[in-house]
């Protein structure tokens, strides 16, 4: 019997392609590794992976290539957080040099593949992405549709309009 | 359909919210409804002050304490709802950039400050300390409102914190934006950054006494931090002062300097001993001096002693250039948790200290 290092995993993405890839690897993602658990030893059975396409599993799991050796999220979730720095590491700034559509598909995966430094990281991203920006930079960086009233629009200005003199 | 930010679930919104700071939060929920119901909610704002109390908890600080309190103030109150009791959250507020910060706490104490107390422009101080890349020309307008009928005579404590503030902001301000126009920028004291909220050490002895929050419980009668903070003085009026090397900076009053470039290089070097009083008479008061101050100008020596007054402590004293015979300068500075703060000038008949501007001196990390 294969070690569990040399353990491969089959995914299959939500348009059906089956990806083989390390157990290590795919364990970053708490539901995978939750399903190999709940499965016993993975066996070739594959595991569906169903609201990830797989451009963006391939990508997901490059990211769950590099971070393999990363030590293990800690019980202590909330605690662990708090020591982190708001920082990005470097290979994660390149690898989430995506287009939007990528960035939030990436998001999306991390949040249902349950992989909460890799959605820390996206939510990092386009939080630096609208950092100093005004509202209507914001909408346009992110084709946001402004769906209030003039009347709703003005009033939320009023609102905000202490914070915004500075 | 293509995933766009406006179509994240709800709780992925907040997410990205609370990795992010509060004028982005306020701006990003003047965008659309769907964003503003994510993100314009008061769970945003507690998680993002919790989260992010770690900038805030450097060494000095009493750590667990900090995130309990933190902690416990998220679950009940929130800076939109109860701004009035934010006020002793300032540093928190600061870290999480929250825009109360920028303005709304400035126009509703600062301009009446006789409401202030000491340990508001305590936490003020602190917090501005903590920030040194934020931008504060709300606050430095209103500080500079008060300068003349303030700054220049108040003997309350808050007023010497409150001119800490002032002249924080104005060196940074200066050394950021015109180095050339200063002075002495040839000199052979460099100018140098002021020290941020890690280099100052605030906990100056070993004794076991509890550094409590500068922050505590205001509903509460007897104050934590006037312990501390005396308790903090008056260490720092023995072995303390003593121990290390002190640098600091001094800047001038507009009334006495039109000029706001005028900004001389900081005074390094400086080391207190211990020393006789010279005229025999008994008196109760630490005499201290220093010999080998060096500033822009030149060699100064440091003459003066500590005393007590209603638990302040203050140092009177003067520097004096040229091995105490040159140009000599009145200090009048209080020892204080942030070091020691206060004026100079000259010494009136009425033994009162007329005061051309700011001094801070800070021990310098070692």
């Amino acid at each position: 019997m294969a070690s569990e290092a040399e353990q491969t995993v089959k995914l299959v993405s939500s348009d059906n392609v089956e990806i083989v890839t390390e157990r290590k690897v795919a364990e970053r993602s708490m539901l995978i590794k939750n399903m190999i658990e709940d499965l016993g030893a993975p066996g070739e059975e594959p595991i569906p992976i169903m609201n990830v396409s797989e451009a963006v599993l391939r990508k997901v799991l490059e990211w769950c290539t590099h971070h393999k050796n990363d030590p293990a999220p800690s019980q202590d979730d909330d605690a662990d957080s708090r020591k982190k720095t708001t920082d990005i590491e470097d290979w994660d700034q390149k690898f989430m040099q995506v287009d939007q559509e990528m960035l939030f598909e990436i998001i999306l995966a991390a949040n249902y593949m349950d992989i909460k430094a890799l959605l820390d990281v996206g939510c990092k991203t386009v939080a630096n992405m609208i950092k100093g920006k005004s509202p209507e930079e914001i909408r346009k960086t992110f084709n946001i549709q402004n769906d209030f009233t003039p009347e709703e629009e003005d009033q939320i200005r009023r609102e905000n309009e202490w914070a915004e003199d500075r | 359909m293509a995933t766009r930010l406006d179509a994240l679930p709800k709780e992925l919104l907040s997410h990205i919210a609370v990795n992010s700071d509060a004028l982005s939060i306020l701006r990003l929920s003047q965008t659309c409804r769907t964003i503003r119901s994510a993100c314009y909610d008061s769970l945003v704002f507690r998680e993002l002050l919790s989260n992010q109390s770690n900038l805030w908890a450097i060494h000095s600080l009493d750590v667990e304490a900090l995130e309990n309190r933190s902690w416990e103030l998220a679950q009940k109150e929130s800076p939109l709802e109860t701004p009035a009791n934010f006020v002793n959250w300032l540093p928190e507020l600061f870290v999480v950039k929250h825009p109360f910060m920028y303005q709304q706490c400035w126009g509703r104490f600062l301009w009446d400050p006789p409401q202030l107390t000491a340990k508001q422009m305590f936490c003020f101080a602190m917090a501005i300390i903590a920030q040194p890349h934020e931008p504060m020309q709300q606050l430095e307008k209103s500080l500079a409102m008060h300068e003349d009928a303030y700054l220049r005579r108040d003997e309350s404590s808050k007023a010497y914190f409150w001119g800490l503030c002032f002249m924080i902001l104005r060196v940074r301000k200066v050394l950021h934006t015109r180095p050339a126009a200063r002075p002495y920028h040839t000199a052979a004291v460099p100018y140098m950054t002021l020290p941020t909220a890690t280099d100052i050490d605030m906990r100056p002895t070993n004794s076991s006494y509890q550094l409590p929050l500068p922050f505590g419980d205001p509903s509460s009668p007897i104050s934590n931090w006037d312990n501390w903070y005396v308790t903090h003085s008056r260490e720092m009026a023995k072995e303390y002062l003593f121990e290390g090397t002190w640098s600091g900076y001094y800047t001038y009053f507009r009334s006495f300097v039109p000029s706001l470039e005028r900004f001389d290089p900081p005074m390094v070097q400086i080391r207190f001993v211990r020393r006789q009083a010279s005229h025999g008479e008994p008196t109760e008061a630490l005499e201290v001096a220093a010999d080998d101050g060096v500033d822009g100008i030149g060699s100064f020596v440091v003459r003066g002693s500590v005393s007590q007054v209603d638990d302040v402590f203050t140092f009177r004293g003067h520097k004096a250039y040229g091995d105490g015979a040159g140009i000599m300068w009145n200090w009048k500075l209080k020892l204080t948790p942030l070091g020691m703060i206060g004026y100079w000038g000259r010494v009136q008949d009425n033994d009162e200290l007329y005061r051309n501007g700011s001094v801070w001196l800070w021990k310098a990390p070692s």
